[in-house]
C-alpha cells in the first residue's frame, strides 16, 4: 500500500486496476495493470491491505501470549503457523517435545494441509467457471474441520501446538474418525481428477499459461507447490527434516514446466502423500513406543525467558517454506520476531511472469500461486 | 565444501568478512562490512552455488520496544508477578541496525547466515536487486518497517503499511500516532 509513480500510458494502452475488492483475489490484493490491446504489459502488485503489524505486536507479548496472533497469518492452515512459531521458540530455549508430541504435530499439520490444499481445489476451480468442485472440497474439508474441533475446540485458529508439545492428547473415538476421513477421501482424490484436473476447459485454461522456469522460480525465491511445480526438488520436510519427517514414508510430487496446471496438480498429488504420512501418524501413535499422555515437553515455564540468542526454524507450510526468525534479549517477550512469509515472497514474483500474459489469464496465474493475503501482510 | 571452507576462501576476497559475535543457532554467521554485502552476495552465488535467498530482515539494537502509545496495551498477564520488571536488554543500547541475509545453496544444502551493521542515523546497506530477486520485495518491507535504505534498489517504496503512516513502525523508538482508523 504505497503510493505510486503515476504510470505513463503509451498510444494504444490502457491502465487497469484488478482488484481491491475483486472475487477472484482471494483477500485483498490489488494489482495495478497496463495492458495493450489483451496482453500485459506491466503489472504492479499491491499489498498491505490487511497489515496487522504482527512483528511489532509480538515485541510486547510473552511468548504463549504470540501464540494467538500467529493463528492469525495464515487462516486456512493455523497449524502449520503454530508448529513454525513453537520450533522457532523451542529452539531459541533449546527445549524438545516429546516424541508423541512430534507425532501429533506431524499428524495435525498433514491434515491441515489437505484442509488448504483442498480450499485451493475448490476455490480454483471457481475461478477457472467450475463451480460444483467447490462444493466436493468443502465437503470433505468439512470433515477435517469437524476432527479438529473434537481435538481442539476451534474450526480455524486452534492454538493447539503449544511451545513445548501439543496441548491435548487425542480424544475418545478420535483415531478411529480419522481413520475413516482418510479412507473416506482417498478415493475421493480419483474423483478430483475427473472432475476438475483433467477437464478438457480447465486443462486448456491452465496448461502451459504462466510457466515459471526452475532459475526463475528460484532466483525470486519462490518456494512449497510453486518451486517444485518448476521442477525444483526442495521441500524442508526431506531438506531439513523437523518433528521427526525423516522417519515417515513419503515422495515429493514434482511438475514439469511450471505451468498454472502444474502448481494445481503438485498440490493435487502433495495430498495423497498427507494422507500416506497421516495414516503412518495413526500407526505409530497407537504403538506402546508412544505413551500416551506423553504430549508436554517437562518443566516448561508459563512465563518463558529464552537466554539471549537467535534462532532460525522454518517448516514446509501448505503454502512454502515459512520461517520465523526469533531474537531474544532473555527477556520475557521476544526482542524481535520475523516471519518468512512464503506467500509474500510468492506474490512478487506476479510482476515478472504477468508480463506479456493475456488479461484473461491474470486470475489463472493468481489463483495458481495459491497465497493466502493474511500471510502477505502479517 | 563444507562452510568453513567457504569462509575461508571467501576471506581472501574480503578480509573484512569475520565470524559474527552473535551467532544464529545452527547457521554459520559471519558478519560483512555493510559496503560490500552485494560483492559477497554475488561471489556467494557465482562461486560457492549459493542459489536461494531465504530470508532479508533486520534488527534495531538500541534497546527493547517502547509500549507507550499503542491503541491496546498488551493483557496483563494472570502468571506474572507484578513487581517483575523486565530483564535488562543484553544488547541495549547498540546504536545501530543489523540486516540479516539468510543464503541457502540448494545443491549443497549449506545454509549460512550474513549480518551486516549499519548507523541508525543514516542506515543504508547495498541492495541486493539483480542478485537475487527474491531480495525485491523482502527489501521493500525491511525498508518500509525499519527505514533502511537499499541503495540501488529501483522501486524502493513503502510495501505494508499504509502511505499515510510517518515514521517505521518496527524501529524500537516508534511511538504509534493516533489516526482515524484507531
Amino acid at each position: 500500500m504505497a503510493e505510486q509513480a503515476p504510470t505513463i500510458l503509451n498510444d494504444g494502452q490502457m491502465f487497469l486496476n484488478f482488484g481491491p475488492q475483486h472475487p477472484s483475489t482471494h483477500g485483498v490484493l490489488r494489482i495495478a495493470i497496463t495492458i495493450e490491446g489483451e496482453v500485459i504489459a506491466k503489472a504492479v502488485p499491491d499489498v498491505g491491505f490487511l497489515h496487522r503489524g504482527i512483528e511489532k505486536l509480538y515485541e510486547t507479548r510473552t511468548y504463549p501470549q504470540c501464540l494467538i496472533l500467529t493463528d492469525r497469518l495464515d487462516y486456512l492452515s493455523g497449524m502449520t503457523n503454530d508448529l513454525a512459531y513453537c520450533l522457532a521458540a523451542e529452539k531459541l530455549a533449546g527445549i524438545q517435545a516429546p516424541a508423541r508430541a512430534q507425532t501429533l504435530r506431524v499428524l495435525v499439520c498433514e491434515l491441515n494441509r489437505i484442509a488448504s490444499h483442498l480450499v485451493l481445489f475448490g476455490t480454483y476451480g471457481v475461478d477457472m467457471g467450475a463451480f460444483t468442485p467447490f462444493l466436493y472440497a468443502f465437503r470433505e474439508r468439512e470433515m477435517i474441520m469437524d476432527l479438529f474441533e473434537m481435538l481442539t475446540g476451534a474450526r480455524l485458529i486452534y492454538s493447539y501446538i503449544r511451545i513445548g508439545g501439543v496441548n491435548a492428547d487425542l480424544p475418545e473415538g478420535w483415531t478411529a474418525k480419522c481413520g475413516e476421513f482418510l479412507n473416506f477421501f482417498k478415493p475421493r482424490l480419483k474423483d478430483y481428477d475427473g472432475l476438475l484436473s483433467f477437464n478438457p476447459i480447465f486443462k486448456l485454461r491452465t496448461s502451459g499459461v504462466g510457466c515459471i522456469p526452475p532459475a526463475t522460480a528460484l532466483n525470486w525465491g519462490l518456494s512449497g507447490a510453486n518451486l517444485r511445480a518448476s521442477g525444483v526438488n526442495y521441500d524442508v520436510r526431506k531438506a531439513e527434516p523437523y518433528c521427526g519427517y525423516e522417519k515417515f514414508d513419503f515422495e515429493i510430487p514434482l511438475g514439469r514446466d511450471g505451468s498454472c496446471w502444474d502448481r494445481y496438480y503438485c498440490r493435487m498429488r502433495e495430498m495423497a502423500q498427507s494422507v500416506r504420512i497421516a495414516e503412518q501418524c495413526l500407526e505409530a501413535l497407537a504403538k506402546p513406543e508412544l505413551p500416551a499422555g506423553d504430549i508436554m515437553a517437562k518443566g516448561v515455564p508459563k512465563i518463558l525467558k529464552p537466554a539471549a540468542g537467535e534462532a532460525y526454524a522454518h517448516i514446509e507450510a501448505a503454502r512454502g517454506d515459512l520461517g520465523f526468525y526469533a531474537v531474544s534479549d532473555a527477556g520475557t517477550a521476544p526482542y524481535r520476531m520475523h516471519i518468512k512469509a512464503p506467500s509474500f515472497i510468492n506474490t512478487a514474483v506476479l510482476q515478472e511472469i504477468l508480463v506479456g500474459c493475456k488479461i484473461a489469464d491474470v486470475v489463472a496465474i493468481l489463483g495458481s500461486l495459491d497465497i493466502v493475503l493474511g500471510e502477505v501482510d502479517r | 565444501m563444507t562452510a568453513e571452507e567457504i569462509f575461508t576462501k571467501l576471506q581472501a576476497g574480503f578480509p573484512a568478512l569475520a565470524k559474527a559475535e552473535a551467532q544464529v543457532k545452527e547457521y554459520p554467521t559471519w558478519s560483512v562490512p555493510a559496503g560490500s554485502v552485494r560483492k559477497v552476495c554475488e561471489a556467494l552465488r557465482s562461486e560457492f552455488s549459493f542459489d536461494y535467498l531465504d530470508m532479508i530482515t533486520a534488527v534495531d539494537w538500541s534497546g527493547p520496544v517502547n509500549p507507550a502509545g499503542y491503541p491496546a496495551a498488551p493483557n496483563p498477564s494472570p502468571y506474572a508477578k507484578p513487581a517483575a520488571a523486565p530483564a535488562p536488554a543484553a544488547a541495549a543500547g547498540k546504536d545501530i541496525f543489523e540486516v540479516i541475509y539468510l543464503l541457502t545453496s540448494l545443491s549443497s544444502g549449506i545454509k549460512i547466515c550474513l549480518r551486516a551493521a549499519t548507523d541508525r542515523k543514516d542506515p543504508s546497506v547495498p541492495s541486493l536487486y539483480g542478485v537475487f530477486m527474491a531480495a525485491d520485495w523482502q527489501e521493500r518491507e525491511t525498508f518500509d518497517l525499519f527505514g533502511i535504505r537499499f541503495e540501488g534498489h529501483p522501486d524502493l517504496r513503502k510495501i505494508l503499511t499504509p502511505e499515510t503512516l510517518v515514521g517505521n513502525p518496527l524501529r524500537k523508538d516508534y511511538v504509534h500516532i493516533p489516526d482515524n482508523f484507531d
